[in-house]
């Protein structure tokens, strides 16, 4: 009987939850559908009847497809579609191999050197971009002559985002990686390199895999500092394509829209495929226990 | 046997932290040090004179008096949407963790803004508050046509933006906890919302603290989403330290007194955020 | 402030046209003064332009690849959106790959003289045909080539007038405040209750509405920097002003028929746009460079203009003169950029000011109106052709060259204040006085 009123209860409770879900879900989802929608609409549409569906609720011209085609032809997408894979998914991987190092060798050591470093890229994580911008590309680009090259914003990508990589993994290796484990394989006579590729790097995979979301996610859409590398159409990144359409004097919106969707698209691909290693984290916590 | 082991030391240090650190040091550090040295010149950002004036700058950023109510404001700013994106980005993540239809779906929904970059979703928002919200008769006037209001619609939106991500790192930290752990609470007879305040919680500071440090630094900084949405307006009210810094740099061509100030706001920053994330540590040593 | 030097174009002028043009390149001293551009060979040689008018992209590509046809040269037009032209120039030189064209605003090329970086451009056979009115000199030489005029007013949509009155209509009826008050009411009895548009943007308001203030207190520059020299020094108070009191007896009647009247700090530029292309109101506080955005809305046959903001105070043809001068402005880089790259960076220039397809470049393509006398096309907007006549009759209130970089933001945010009706119109004259004797305060000025 009491178990009875339990799961009634439990149930309602679950589908409270699930409703608030849903309205929290619209209400987070809106101005993407409003990208979305509008990216199929002329600009005259999108500005006077933003709400319209097609020629429904004001609209004139009905939906379209030749924002696409514009946007599409205007950046070269394809071109900026492959830049900006290359340098977002090399700056990932070395991001994530430096960084994994980095940390495990600041929790498992209690050098002053690690400290020093450590404590240097906490505070780093508030530098203001602009304190370092103009020194950055006269270094750079007055000193060195590097400038227009991907390798030289892979670098820079690298360098900016090992501060927080670092300090994330720090957290988690100190609190989630059993020091046991690697005794036993230094037992065993593995060398550290050994221990930290077989036995460490793995257990790191929720971490791992959010720094990739976060990381993908972060240098995908930048604009600031690619747009200082990178001067050269050739090597234009989505985001400094798309920020052409957005003029002094009013803004493209039309190409802005269908622009931000195409560029979407493969991070969500991204997403998706990187779902399941989060909820494989579970797993990972459990091997913990 | 003493020399060996330095050098063990020396050659572990080199192979493990050797890239990340001379990445960092070559992009962050070095630069620093040499935007340090030109907040001690009059440069204006472009001429090839940079004229030695010493702690000049110092001591006229005391008096810019515009600088320090801005920073007064982004203070306030961080401090609530710090605290409203993590009460947030917590709620998400307990909603969408454990038994739920499609909860796959909604963690990719509630992750979305941040696929779109901070101008756009400036330019977005700004529609919404100016156009939607009038439309549907929430309001008479536009949230970004007065200050108070302009400055509660930054804070939304940040909101918005974050509390996704934080509910990433949430979720992580969620899932570490193990199910084990709530089965057995449960059977002695925890509630649900009692399981999470005294099972999850503490078990979970070290994402709180990850969180709140990455909230902090990032509210800080925010320039993006402050100049696409209100663009400093109305009337000049809602200008951010990151977007005065700017302009003091760039518009007013007073790049030596801009870099000064911007040294303050990472020096002010920096005191926050890493005194918040040493505290919470100590905290999570304790427990 | 008195220490600020403030440049003006008609004393520069004077000074360099009595200064002796010294030929850089042998080739060139052969080119006739007048209208002279000879096809040069540039082959093998790449250069850079810094575009800042991200609208005319493809069109400025198109040209810059058949005059590349033409030379042999390669030019890169690499063009910025949104983002201020400062910033992508302070950086481009901190990285020491400047391009050898480069197109700002005019405190932007104010700055790169200062610095040193700019060439002198008055040898150039375009100097004579406007360059030296239009574009940025000093005592020591000719530093930019005016790439278009533009000019701020009361744009007008006549058709939509029309229409909503049912007679004609024409911008001459209208030579006083009173006249605009009595045709709004016109308007508004005929259907049309708010019939002009008032953006909100600080560049609008501080940049173009209250800067009008200034240029207005005479004809010329002279007049305009004295007046403002003496609200730094404190001499003179800006509330005691006519020229003030008028415009802004003006700018009351335009926010009480402002289409966005019921919360102006919400306005939305392109729907102030759509709204005048499409008839819904007849005027907009604006300049040309608005057609870009208006073209997008715009249906064929509708008329449009710009007219001088009608006041009751008449004095220094107020009513008669458009405010307009060049708008962008190209300087030549010597600093990154050898001797070749700079000859070829000149030749594009003057294929652009004289020869038929570059002045159908900037007039048919890019839909602007140069600031060159040789080039009488009619405008391909009305927008345009009303700044074109305005400019060709001499009717122009020269723009003040060298505004505090923060003058815009500043007044512009007082301005947001009173357009939203947080502040009158007496605190808003405190703040502009205010603003302007501080400037003294400033230390860094020689």
């Amino acid at each position: 009987m009491g178990s009875n009123l339990n799961s009634t209860s439990a149930r309602v409770g679950r589908i409270i939850r699930f409703i608030v879900t849903c309205l929290v879900f619209v209400l987070y989802m809106f101005p993407f559908y409003m990208i979305v929608l509008n990216s199929f609409k002329d600009k005259r549409d999108i500005v006077k009847v933003p709400l319209a569906w097609g020629t429904l609720g004001g609209g004139k011209k009905g939906f379209t497809l030749t924002n696409y085609v514009e946007a599409f032809q205007k950046m070269n997408f394809l071109r900026c579609l492959l830049n900006s894979f290359i340098i977002t998914s090399v700056s990932v991987a070395l991001i994530i191999l430096v960084s994994s190092m980095c940390a495990y060798i600041f929790v498992r050591k209690n050098w002053k050197i690690n400290k020093f470093f450590y404590s240097l890229m906490m505070f780093s994580m508030v530098i203001p971009f602009q304190v370092v911008m103009i020194p950055l590309i006269s270094i750079y680009g007055g000193q060195l002559n590097m400038l227009n090259h991907r390798a030289t914003l892979i670098f820079m990508h690298v360098g900016f985002s090992v501060s927080m990589a670092v300090f994330m993994y720090h957290g988690f290796i100190r609190g989630s990686i059993p020091l046991s484990l690697e005794e036993a394989a230094e037992i065993d006579g593995a060398s550290r390199p050994r221990t930290f590729f077989q036995i460490v790097f793995p257990l790191l995979k929720p971490t791992t895999a959010t720094l990739v979301i976060l990381y993908a996610l972060a240098l995908w859409n930048d604009y600031l500092l690619p747009s200082l590398i990178l001067t050269s159409k050739d090597l234009y990144t989505i985001p400094i394509a798309t920020k052409l359409f957005q003029g002094a004097y009013g803004n493209q919106m039309d190409l802005l829209m269908a622009a931000l969707v195409m560029a979407i698209i493969p991070v969500i691909i991204l997403y998706i495929a990187l779902q399941k290693y989060i909820i494989a984290g579970v797993v990972a916590g459990a091997v913990k226990a | 046997m003493k020399r060996n082991n330095k050098a063990h030391m020396i050659g572990e240090f080199a192979l493990f932290a050797g890239p990340a650190v001379f990445c960092f040091v070559a992009v962050v550090i070095i630069p620093f040090l040499y935007g340090l040295y030109l907040t001690l010149t009059t440069w204006d950002g472009l001429s090839p004179t940079k004229d030695f004036v010493g702690l000049a700058n110092y001591i006229n950023v005391f008096k810019d008096t515009d600088f320090w109510s801005s920073l007064g404001k982004t203070i306030l700013y961080v401090a609530i949407s710090t605290v409203l994106v993590n009460v947030v980005g917590f709620a998400l993540a307990l909603l969408v963790t454990g038994k739920m239809h499609g909860k796959n779906f909604f963690r990719a929904g509630f992750f979305t803004p941040n696929l779109i970059g901070g101008i756009i979703l400036g330019y977005i928002w700004q529609f919404v508050f100016n156009r939607v919200m009038t439309n549907f008769g929430f309001m008479s006037k536009s949230m970004l046509s007065s200050y108070g209001t302009a400055f509660a619609a930054l804070v939304i939106v940040t909101i918005w933006q974050y509390s996704g991500y934080m509910m990433l790192i949430y979720i992580a930290g969620l899932t570490g906890v193990s199910e084990d752990l709530r089965e057995a609470a449960k059977i002695d007879g925890c509630t649900d919302s009692q399981c999470t305040r005294f099972i999850v919680l503490p078990l979970m500071r070290s994402s709180f603290t990850i969180c709140l440090f990455l909230t902090i630094t990032r509210c800080f900084m925010v320039y993006d989403v402050n100049l696409s949405l209100t663009e400093g307006g109305p009337g000049g009210s809602t200008v951010l330290a990151a977007m005065f810094v700017y302009n003091k740099a760039f518009s007013s061509k007073q790049y030596g007194l801009g870099q000064t100030e911007a040294v303050i706001l990472f020096i002010v920053a920096a005191i926050i955020a890493v005194s918040q994330a040493a505290y919470n540590s100590k905290r999570e040593v304790e427990a | 402030m008195k220490a600020r030097k403030i440049l003006s174009l008609g004393l520069a002028c004077i000074t360099a046209a009595g200064m002796t043009a010294v030929p850089a390149f042998a080739e060139e001293a052969t080119t006739e003064a007048a209208g002279g551009y000879e096809t040069e060979d540039f082959s093998g040689v790449t250069i850079e332009m810094l575009n800042t008018k991200s609208e005319i992209e493809d069109q400025l590509e198109a040209a810059a690849k058949t005059w590349g046809d033409e030379t042999g040269a390669t030019l890169n037009v690499y063009t910025i959106g949104s983002g201020s032209p400062s910033t992508e120039i302070s950086s481009r030189y901190a990285a020491g790959n400047a391009p050898a064209l480069i197109m700002g605003d005019i405190q932007d090329i104010v700055t790169c003289v200062k610095a040193g970086y700019a060439r002198d451009l008055s040898d150039q056979p375009w100097a004579a045909n406007g360059g030296t009115t239009y574009g940025y000199s000093t005592a020591d030489g000719l530093w930019s080539f005016p790439f278009c005029i533009e000019a701020r007013g009361l744009m007008y949509n006549k058709t939509a007038i029309e229409n909503t009155l049912g007679r004609d209509w024409d911008p001459s009826e209208v030579t006083s405040m009173d006249d605009l008050k009595s045709l709004f009411e016109e308007l508004a009895d005929a259907g049309m209750e708010t019939p002009v548009a008032l953006n909100m943007e600080d560049w609008s308001l501080g940049g173009h509405y209250l800067t009008l203030v200034y240029e207005q207190q005479g004809t010329d520059l002279d007049t305009a920097e004295k007046y403002i020299r003496s609200l730094a020094d404190g001499s003179e108070k800006i509330e005691d002003n006519d020229r003030f009191n008028s415009l802004f007896d003006t700018f009351d009647l335009l926010m009480q028929y402002n289409s966005n009247r019921d919360d102006p700090l919400a306005a939305d530029y392109s729907m102030n746009a759509a709204d005048f292309a499409e008839g819904d109101i007849a005027f907009w506080f604006n300049g040309n460079w608005a057609w870009a955005e208006t073209s997008e809305y715009y249906e064929d046959g509708t008329e449009l203009g710009i007219m001088p903001v009608p006041q009751n105070d008449t004095d220094n043809n107020a009513n008669d003169w458009l405010a307009g001068s060049a708008s962008k402005h190209v300087m030549v880089d010597t600093v990154d950029n050898d001797e070749q790259q700079q000859a070829a960076a000149l030749n594009f220039l003057n294929w652009l000011a004289n020869t038929d397809e570059g002045n159908k470049v900037l007039v048919e393509d890019c839909s602007l109106v140069p600031a060159f006398s040789n080039i009488e096309a009619d405008a391909t907007n009305g927008l345009a052709q009303s700044v074109k006549d305005y400019a060709a009759d001499g009717k122009l209130f020269p723009g003040v060259i060298d505004y505090p970089g923060d003058h815009w933001s500043t007044l512009g945010a007082s301005m947001q204040n009173y357009l939203g009706g947080t502040i009158d119109r007496a605190e808003l004259a405190k703040e502009i006085d205010d603003y302007w004797t501080s400037q003294t305060l400033d230390p860094w000025e020689d």
